[in-house]
């Protein structure tokens, strides 16, 4: 029933024109998408990568052990001055990701548009 | 004489000539000339099945044995032969034809130009047989006379899959009709028997394969599993061959040839899957031109046996046949020699199935060909798939049967947590001036979630609900841990709980723990803190609750309490992210929509609707009543069993 997590970094620019590195993910996010979500977001240069979005579009479902790593990688993120915004998660898991916290550390939005206007 | 023998005199004479009729007849066959020649004669204009027609000019077939027509060629091979008749035959004459290594062809017999019987059907209506077996027909009264000789013709026809081969050869006889057709059955009784440790072999492997399956269903193992329907398929094979060449079953060649290809196929597949599961291999790349090689090996096997008409998808068909067999035999040889060195584990295994490709290698390439034993006969390739085949059996049953022991060691361990948890998560049971009703349905034999219900000597209870991120064993340890930890816990206020869990957990757990505690006070003032748990429902109301991360994720995490009235008869209803994240077979989750709506339903009507929509979590669902009485202490709710859907 679970599908494999695929990551993808995409590089865009604000509106205000800052340089913004997006994670696009897919599939179901649990335990064994730790290389895919960590791994991912950790092999970006901490130096360059100041504006972050997650895209959750093409993700179907996400376990507690898929948010743990969330959190784990916007900890990460906040420690590291890193500023996250996350957009195209469901109605659920946006009530999930406010739920356990998530949004003291990453604005949440509908879309991309929105995500990047915000930053 | 023959019909008037008893049944038990007949079937040794039958015997007897099973054992001897086939040498009697290569010494009686004094090697006559036989010439052959391409293309056809379909109306006898051209007199090839004449017996006076002058063949000088044809060539002679070296040994008997007649080359095959060209590719790019109507397929037909006109033979013909100068047959003497015993001058002392009696009774009516009949021609027998014994076809040697036959495979694939349609036939047409003339003695003396008169056309006494054939097999399969000719073109332009093409219908070859897949083994055409040896046969007798009679001869017509004056068809030919004893002691003279009689001009056989055999006109022959190949289709494309099987033109251009190495040769084909047939012994032609005329003789005394009974005598011919006693020998036809005793050649095909020779056959039999021939065949018999084939046949039985084959059989026995066959109920290998079922016998695993049955294991199987029982002990797991995706191996034992591939290796059974790799021997069913494997011993079906030769046996529906050898059943349609000696004339057990009759079938249209498209059925055999499906029915055989279909076999293999499964095979091969599964003997892919085998090879991979056993020495647990990744090399997907690898993997899949494993798999293409059989896939091209037997659709192009399948296109050479049905196609009828020399088209360039044939003639690349038989360019690629070949090459896709050795390409697997190759990789199978090539894995498992390296499994023998790096998966030393395996060793026996990976030996077993190295046996199997070499011998098929030294079959089609080589001059390895089988052994006669008395009357029977198996070829190499043969006892080298039963030997592999047993000790696949042997080796992977052995397995099985260990892994299957451990785990039922481990299942007794499961169980044993399994008590364990129960006494740690008893149900509820009622409180003084609060009825509790709670479901506990771990998606495993051992669960992540818990609660506590607390009574407090002022007349208030402190209850808590959570859920360890994760399932199974490992999360149920970290329930022990927090239920260990709440045990020796005297502080009653929701947030400091919360944060005397956080600094318990930091560092101790992999994942998070999400937790919600709830202070509800005799009077019924409520105080609630929550540590990324859903929020509780309130008469069937989500109620506004301020959130938090879950524990164990920061050393120093902080927790805001909500506070309520709850009146005489409210309900509040805790759920586990189980319960909204219950999936159907679609991937729908149960929802939070859902779980509001059902949370006035009680703990066993919420839990039984996700359960039923699909768990795919742990679940738990208590619910807490503010009694208007303060009842006294009564027995746990009796919770009929949940199902699981």
């Amino acid at each position: 029933m679970q599908s494999e997590t695929k990551a993808r970094v995409d590089q865009l620019t604000s509106p205000v024109g800052h340089p913004v590195t997006v994670l696009r993910f897919e599939g179901d996010i649990a335990s064994t998408s730790k290389d895919a979500v960590l791994g991912t977001y950790q092999s970006l240069p901490k130096e360059t990568s100041k504006l972050v979005l997650l895209d959750f579009t093409k993700v179907d479902y996400i376990n507690s052990s898929g948010i743990a790593l969330v959190i784990q990688m916007l900890i990460e993120a906040s420690n590291s001055g890193q500023k996250v915004y996350a957009f195209g998660l469901s109605p659920h898991f946006t009530k999930v990701f406010t739920m356990v916290g998530i949004t003291k550390y990453a604005g949440l939005f509908a879309g991309q548009a929105e995500a990047l206007g915000a930053l | 004489m023959f019909p008037r023998m008893s049944n038990r005199l007949g079937t040794a004479l039958l015997l007897l000539c099973a054992v001897c009729a086939p040498r009697l007849r290569a010494e009686a066959a004094s090697s006559p000339v036989v010439r052959y020649h391409f293309g056809d004669d379909p109306d006898g204009k051209l007199g090839w099945a004449d017996p006076d027609f002058d063949d000088i000019a044809w060539p002679v077939a070296q040994q008997g044995r007649w080359l095959e027509p060209p590719f790019y060629s109507d397929g037909f091979v006109w033979v013909r032969v100068q047959v003497p008749v015993r001058r002392d035959a009696a009774g009516p004459l009949a021609v027998q034809i014994s076809n040697q290594s036959a495979f694939l062809i349609a036939e047409e017999l003339f003695v003396n130009g008169v056309p006494v019987g054939r097999q399969g059907s000719l073109p332009p209506q093409a219908a070859p047989v897949a083994y055409a077996r040896s046969a007798v027909f009679d001869l017509p009264p004056g068809a030919a006379g004893k002691g003279t000789t009689a001009a056989v013709a055999l006109r022959a026809w190949y289709p494309p899959g099987v033109r251009s081969r190495a040769g084909a050869t047939a012994v032609f006889a005329v003789d005394e009709s009974r005598n011919l057709h006693l020998e036809l059955r005793a050649n095909h009784f020779a056959a039999l028997i021939g065949d018999g440790p084939n046949l039985a072999l084959n059989a026995i492997i066959f109920l290998l394969g079922a016998g695993l399956i049955l294991f199987w269903r029982w002990a797991g193992g995706r191996d034992l599993l591939v290796c059974s329907w790799m021997l069913m398929a494997a011993s079906l094979m030769p046996l529906w061959g050898a059943s349609v060449s000696l004339g057990l079953v009759a079938v249209s060649l498209w059925t055999y040839s499906l029915v055989y290809v279909g076999l293999q196929a499964l095979s091969m597949a599964a003997t892919v899957e085998l090879v991979w599961a056993v020495h647990n291999l990744r090399a997907l790349g690898l993997k899949r031109l494993y798999h293409a090689s059989w896939v091209i090996g037997n659709s192009t096997f399948l296109i050479l046996s049905l196609g009828v008409k020399p088209s360039p998808i044939v003639f690349w068909s038989h360019q690629a046949m070949m090459p896709a067999l050795l390409c697997f035999d190759s990789i199978q040889i090539a894995v498992n020699l390296w499994a023998l060195i790096a998966r030393r584990a395996n060793g026996l295994v990976a030996a077993a199935m190295i046996v199997i490709p070499v011998t098929d290698l030294l079959q089609n390439y080589g001059n390895l060909r089988g052994v006669h034993i008395g009357p029977f006969y198996e070829t190499y390739f043969g006892l080298s798939l039963f030997l592999c085949e047993f000790a696949l059996f042997a080796m992977l049953g052995q397995r099985a049967w260990k892994a299957w022991r451990a785990r039922d060691e481990l299942r007794v361990e499961f169980d044993a947590a399994r008590e364990v948890q129960e006494q740690l998560v008893a149900p509820a049971m009622d409180v003084p001036g609060f009825r509790i009703e709670s479901v506990y349905a771990p998606a495993k034999q051992v669960g992540g979630d818990f609660f506590r219900v607390l009574p407090g000597s002022d007349g208030s209870v402190l209850v808590v609900v959570g859920d360890v991120s994760g399932k199974g064993l490992k999360a149920a340890m970290t329930v022990s841990a927090i239920v260990g930890a709440l045990r020796g816990c005297n502080l009653r206020g929701p947030r400091e709980v919360l944060e005397y869990l956080n600094r318990v957990l930091y560092g101790q757990v992999s994942g998070f723990v999400t937790c919600s505690a709830t202070l509800i006070a005799g009077d019924g003032e409520m105080t609630h803190a929550n540590a990324g748990n859903p929020a509780p429902y309130r008469n069937g109301e989500e109620m506004p609750v301020g959130t938090g991360l879950p524990l164990g994720i920061l050393q120093e995490s902080r927790y805001a309490e909500t506070h309520c009235q709850l009146g005489p008869g409210d309900r509040l209803t805790f759920v586990s992210d189980g319960i909204v994240e219950a999936r159907n077979r679609t991937g729908e989750l149960f929802g939070f929509d859902r779980t509001q709506a059902m949370s006035g339903a009680g703990a066993q009507a919420l839990a039984q609707a996700a359960i039923d929509f699909g768990q795919d979590d742990d679940i738990t669902v208590l619910t807490v009543t503010r009694w208007t009485d303060g009842g006294a202490r009564q027995a746990p709710q009796a919770a009929p069993a949940l199902v699981p859907a």
